[in-house]
């Protein structure tokens, strides 16, 4: 048996106890040593000032007594100390685990030891499990990943336990595995000795440790991402620590290393110096933009001395600037940036308190006299834009058009930033200005660089607040942002959602609080109108039993509901990424079909309330300049009509009634809204239309519909010659093809109309019996009352007429006269007569 | 576990100590040694201040302020080198010390039997 293999097994076995006293006599003799040690130098030292003995380099080394041997001795124990502490304590590399065995006596820490004590012998898999969710870490680990912890202690302990034909004396195959999973882990990561969070990542990535946790979707995944947040977290809490030694060191105010820069009073006081704010306080550090600032370094060695970044708002512009600042301080920067001060100029305070005509000219000039003399600036103008028209006196300034030309005489380092539009709107077109600033692009930020970027500012918040973020929140917040925030960018949309969902939460009276996944839905849909998460309770039966439920109130066209619910069901369940609204339907059909009626159902159905149904009256959208109904005037500042309702109702039911009479300038804006999901409006606002349900009404080729219902085709058959030959005639082929689905309605027969009858009068029993009045209506009634609501041409339309003369009617001069009061029971009778019963 | 094991714990554990010592501890030992090293050239900036031995402090081009930059350049720069250097040697002294200590110890306490 090796030494290395002996270790392993000593820590189970009848060679614990060995193992034990191995540890005690060793401990024994470190302090004994220690004593030994203690005595030879103290007793060498007094004998040494009391002149008993003559102790110099001579005596030590060319000297032949015991005094000199003792000496050494001691020496030689010091060497032997150092090294048992080194190897009990110091966290480091000392013996890099092999491919199959390790020594627990070195490669574990305290912690893990009296884990693997505690576990039942042999050790198994399920009894790690069992064990490290009773540790203070493993027992974090699991809330932090939202795993039911009882339940899967429950689970585990009813699972029996099978012994491999390969299991080792002292630990079951798997459980080896993991052990030696998470010394190399610790070895290759912290290079220190392994902790619980290393036999965590060794469980969590292990596949048969894996399948215990089959049983909790989602938990594993939940697991394997708070272990990266812990040694992302830990990493940065390193870099900080080597952060803040180098910035002890750097130099503070402008003076350089070099001392080659010369003091800039003008510069200092219209702009903000970001490498002595990261000296002083530092900035958050900025996740997920590694590739980005290794470009930006790339474009500034080769010698590009004027970057422009161009990124939307929220993509992270200010913290890419902030995060330079403290590489350079952190001196990982080119020679380029090596040694130099970081200055955002505020073009408020350019231009603060000049009172006399050339005075902010003069300024610039001075500015640029620093700056050049000092060689130790690199400039930052945040929003380059705004040092477009600027204004003093009444007088409006282009400080920008100077800027520019004094950059471009000059090396100077300059890094702008603007947005995408205004780079288009105010600086594509100025002289010279491309051709003086080299364009860098900043993308929104991925998902994956969002979830750390959101670890980074949980971790923060967790500090402040005294919360506990878990990690499926935060997964929650930057899926649930990606899906229904559509008007903002990562990270900046996913880190106010987590500030938004902090600031309500609920607290306990102890004053902390949990932010979990299931409040991040709540919180989010609030704040978005829109349904995150798991559909639960009423909304899940309001799901699966939609088409009944619609039903109720509609007769026929079980088509079209069926396809409806379908789109529903699949989009709140997200089956597939979509970026179009949840369905494109096109009802066609002859006037008073109940197109429109279906519409409003669904609407009701589903939202329980009209609120959520936008309905636009596509014959108001004629004109031209509809548009600017449609999404804003030029100028005024504010998104049109429509586009401003669908913005604050992002989850709803945009009803395009009658959408042949648009113009045909709307129906290209619908093409972009069906298509894309998306709509922009005059302000350049993009609004969200994901979670739209679109339905459009037509009566368009009704004389075609009718027809070829007389004539006995089927609904497929007419179907098909609608969409194949008469639609296109009638409306742009490419609008046609948006749709999901056209639904033909067929004109309604009397059978529908007698439904739609008992339907109707049906809502009005129930509005009379609420003032405690009973009616009664035969089937004499009801067939009478459809007789006289039927007409061919007009659908259902004129049934309403109908009830409303000859029932309704009635029955209010009744009340009126005080012949029908609460408590009444009368029965309708064909011919507009009624009777008590 | 019997008497002999519980004997030769001290010596095995010595074997673990030299094997130790001349194996993760001296890299260990080397790498703390070059940080140190690197973390010096970091804080002192010697290559610095040498390319710029002849460019005038404080901006001032003049050639008063020239003659006084070199000067100052110089002073410090001597200043440095020096820090520097003992900086250096000392920690060179420390890895001497342990990479030599056990076996002049060893040889020392040899000497005397001999």
């Amino acid at each position: 048996m090796t030494e290395a293999s002996w270790s392993v097994e000593a820590i189970k076995s009848s060679q614990w106890k060995w193992w034990q006293l191995r540890e005690l006599i060793l401990t024994l003799i470190d302090i004994a040593l220690i004593l030994v040690v203690a005595a030879i130098y103290l007793g060498l030292g007094a004998l040494m000032v009391t002149g008993s003995i003559p102790l110099g380099p001579i005596e030590l080394f060319a000297g032949n007594d015991s005094i000199s041997t003792v000496f050494w001795s001691g020496i030689l124990a010091v060497c032997f100390l150092v090294y048992r502490f080194s190897v009990y304590w110091v966290h480091d590399p000392l013996w890099p685990p092999k491919r199959s065995q390790v020594m627990l006596s070195h490669h574990a820490s305290r912690d893990v030891i009296r884990l693997l004590q505690t576990v039942p012998a042999p050790i198994t898999l399920d009894g790690i499990w069992l064990q490290i969710l009773r540790t203070p870490a493993g027992m974090l680990a699991a809330v932090r990943s939202e795993l039911a912890i009882r339940e899967f202690q429950d689970a585990l302990s009813a699972t029996p336990t099978q012994a491999e034909e390969s299991a080792g004396p002292w630990a079951e195959e798997d459980a080896q595995r993991i052990i030696i999973g998470a010394a190399r882990h610790a070895a290759s990561t912290h290079q220190g000795k392994m902790t619980i969070s290393d036999v965590l990542w060794a469980l969590a990535d292990d596949d048969h440790s894996a399948k215990r946790l089959e049983k909790f979707p989602g938990a594993m995944t939940a697991l394997r991402l708070t272990i990266d947040r812990e040694a992302l977290l830990e990493n940065l809490r390193r870099r900080n620590r080597h952060f803040r030694q180098m910035a002890h060191w750097h130099p503070r105010g402008p003076m350089n290393i070099s001392m080659t820069s010369t003091a800039t009073p003008l510069l200092d006081s219209v702009s903000i110096d970001l490498t002595a704010q990261a000296i002083a306080s530092g900035f958050q550090p900025l996740m997920g933009r590694t590739k980005e600032l290794q470009e930006l370094f790339a474009q500034l060695d080769g010698h590009e001395r004027q970057l422009l970044l161009v990124g939307w708002p929220g993509v992270g512009k200010t913290s890419f600037l902030q995060e330079l600042a403290q590489c350079m301080v952190e001196e990982v920067v080119p020679p380029v940036l090596f040694d130099r001060r970081l200055l955002s100029i505020e073009p408020s305070r350019l231009i603060a308190g000049a009172t006399k005509p050339g005075e902010v000219e003069y300024r610039l000039q001075r500015l640029l006299f620093e700056i050049s003399k000092s060689r130790n600036i690199v400039l930052v103008l945040e929003q380059i834009e705004q040092f477009t028209g600027l204004g003093t006196n009444g007088v409006q300034l282009d400080v920008l058009d100077q800027l520019i030309r004094i950059v471009d005489q000059s090396s100077l380092v300059v890094i702008a930033t603007t947005t995408p539009d205004q780079f288009q709107k105010q600086l594509e077109l100025k002289t010279n200005f491309t051709t003086v600033f080299h364009r860098f692009d900043l993308a929104e930020m991925s998902p994956e660089g969002t979830l750390e970027a959101l670890s980074v500012h949980a971790a923060v918040l967790e500090q402040r607040d005294r919360v506990l973020i878990t990690t499926p929140a935060l997964q929650e917040i930057v899926d649930g942002a990606a899906r229904v925030i559509h008007d903002q960018f990562f990270p900046a949309k996913a880190v106010l959602a987590l500030d938004h969902v902090i600031g309500g939460l609920p607290r306990a009276q102890s004053g902390m609080a949990v932010c979990t996944k299931k409040i991040v839905d709540t919180t989010l849909g609030e704040m978005t109108h829109v349904p995150i998460g798991a559909a639960t309770g009423a909304e899940r039966d309001m799901l699966l039993h939609f088409e009944t439920l619609v039903r109720q109130s509609v007769v026929g066209q079980s088509h079209a509901i069926d396809r409806i619910a379908n789109a529903l069901r699949r989009a709140r369940v997200e089956v597939d990424k979509r970026s179009r609204p949840i369905g494109n339907f096109l009802f066609v059909g002859p006037t008073g079909v109940g197109k429109t009626h279906l519409a409003k159902t669904v609407a009701s159905t589903l939202f329980g309330s009209s609120m959520h149904l936008v309905r636009l009256d596509m014959s108001e959208f004629q004109a031209a300049n509809s548009v600017e109904q449609f999404i804003g005037t030029p100028g005024s500042g504010h998104g049109g009509v429509v586009t401003e309702q669908l913005r604050q109702n992002p989850y709803s039911l945009l009803l395009l009634d009658e959408l042949e009479k648009a113009s045909p300038k709307i129906l290209t804006l619908l093409l972009q809204l069906m298509d894309e999901g998306r709509i922009t409006d005059v302000t350049g606002r993009t609004i969200d239309a994901t979670n739209l349900l679109v339905i459009a009404t037509s009566n368009i080729a009704t004389p075609f519909i009718t027809r070829a219902f007389a004539s006995g085709q089927t609904v497929d058959q007419v179907h098909h010659t609608l969409v194949e030959q008469e639609l296109p005639a009638l409306l742009p082929p490419e609008l046609i093809n948006r749709f999901d689905d056209v639904i033909v309605f067929e004109p309604l027969k009397k059978e529908d109309i007698e439904s739609i009858a008992q339907l109707e009068l049906g809502h009005l029993q129930a509005a009379l019996k609420r003032k405690g009045i009973e009616v009664d209506f035969s089937p004499a009634t009801v067939a009478w009352i459809s007789q006289l609501g039927f007409d061919p041409q007009y659908g259902a339309r004129p049934l309403k007429r109908a009830i409303a003369d000859n029932i309704q009617d009635p029955l209010s001069q009744g009340m009126l006269k005080g012949e029908i009061i609460a408590g009444s029971h009368i029965r309708m009778e064909p011919g507009a007569r009624w009777s008590a019963v | 576990m019997s008497i002999i094991q519980v004997l030769s714990l001290p010596i095995v554990e010595l074997g673990n100590a030299i094997r130790w010592w001349y194996g993760p501890g001296l890299r260990w030992m080397n790498r703390w040694f070059i940080r140190e090293l690197v973390w010096v050239e970091q804080r002192e900036h010697l290559g610095r201040w040498m390319a710029n031995l002849f460019s005038p402090m404080y901006g001032d081009a003049s050639w008063q302020g020239r003659m006084i930059s070199i000067f100052m350049r110089i002073i410090v720069l001597v200043y440095r080198l020096v820090w520097s250097l003992v900086w250096s040697v000392l920690h060179g002294i420390m890895w001497l010390c342990y990479a030599a200590l056990p076996p002049l110890a060893l040889l020392m306490i040899v000497k005397r039997f001999l």
